[in-house]
């Protein structure tokens, strides 16, 4: 499929620079589990950090993991 | 998504999610750099700088809901299938998050499958849903019980973005970006091809 050249990208770059990425890792590790994305990365490493998916905290646990390669 | 090289791949792919947010509302798409081969995925409001917090209006206007999400992808390169070209983009594991305003869960469409749960299928949560009592027979003892459908975990398919910003325009009354929301959803859809895993 071909998109129509007035909607076929946005404007901004896509590729977050890895400064900005961690910063806004460490923003979201600090609004969801109170840890900076430091030592949330290095708790998740040493495997102390659960996702339990049947808890509110649990889920937005696993959100942010998904978004770990920012703060890396 | 497919492409000739990885980056081709990779761009058609999140020309995909951006025009598929931009449904919804003005905000920016970004990747994180690879780690182990995988990417992240977020989405900053221009209007508010907002970062991977988008605030949707619905209603004309009346109301907001909120959406948050994370999504890992790869490319994978897959040289034997001639219709798809060399380099594809795969989803790896995603949560889309419906949300109020007071950041409370609504609706919640997950799949992670290298997650430490008894579920790692595609599901669904509905944690705004209140305890229901099923009716029982006359004689069981759990005549008095609830059923906690709050914390089930309800199977789907696996669920694109696409179909999350339709049930957001449709459902949840959201007041569409652009005019053009049917049409690139619809192109989006078939762009994508099957529901692959």
């Amino acid at each position: 499929m071909s998109l129509t050249a007035s909607r076929k990208t946005q404007h901004e770059p896509y590729v977050l620079p890895v400064a900005q990425g961690r910063a806004f890792f460490d923003r979201e590790a600090r609004r969801v589990t109170g840890m900076s994305g430091e030592e949330f990365l290095r708790r998740y490493d040493a495997g102390e950090i659960a996702a339990d998916d049947d808890t509110p905290e649990g889920r937005e646990t696993g959100y942010l993991i998904l978004l770990i390669p920012f703060g890396r | 998504m497919a492409g000739s090289t990885p980056e081709e791949a990779v761009d058609a792919f999140l020309d995909r999610v951006w025009l598929t947010l931009d449904c919804l509302a003005d905000c920016s798409v970004h990747r994180s750099p690879p780690v182990q081969e995988r990417y992240a995925i977020t989405a900053f409001e221009r209007a508010t700088g907002a970062q991977n917090l988008l605030t949707l209006i619905t209603h004309d206007g009346t109301g907001e809901v909120l959406f948050r999400f994370s999504h890992l992808y790869r490319v994978t390169h897959v040289p034997d299938d001639e219709e798809r070209r060399p380099y594809q983009v795969r989803t790896l594991a995603y949560h889309y998050r419906i949300l109020d305003v007071e950041d409370r869960e609504i609706a919640l469409y997950h799949w992670h499958p290298e997650g430490s749960g008894p579920v790692i299928t595609p599901h669904l949560h509905v944690p705004a849903a209140a305890p229901i009592q099923m009716a029982q027979p006359f004689t069981s003892s759990r005549q008095d019980e609830k059923t906690q459908i709050g914390k089930m975990h309800f199977p789907t398919a696996r669920i694109f973005l696409e179909d999350l910003a339709d049930l957001l325009i449709r459902d949840f009354e959201v007041v569409p970006n652009r005019d053009d929301w049917q049409e690139v959803l619809h192109d989006n859809r078939v762009a994508t091809g099957p529901r692959l895993t």
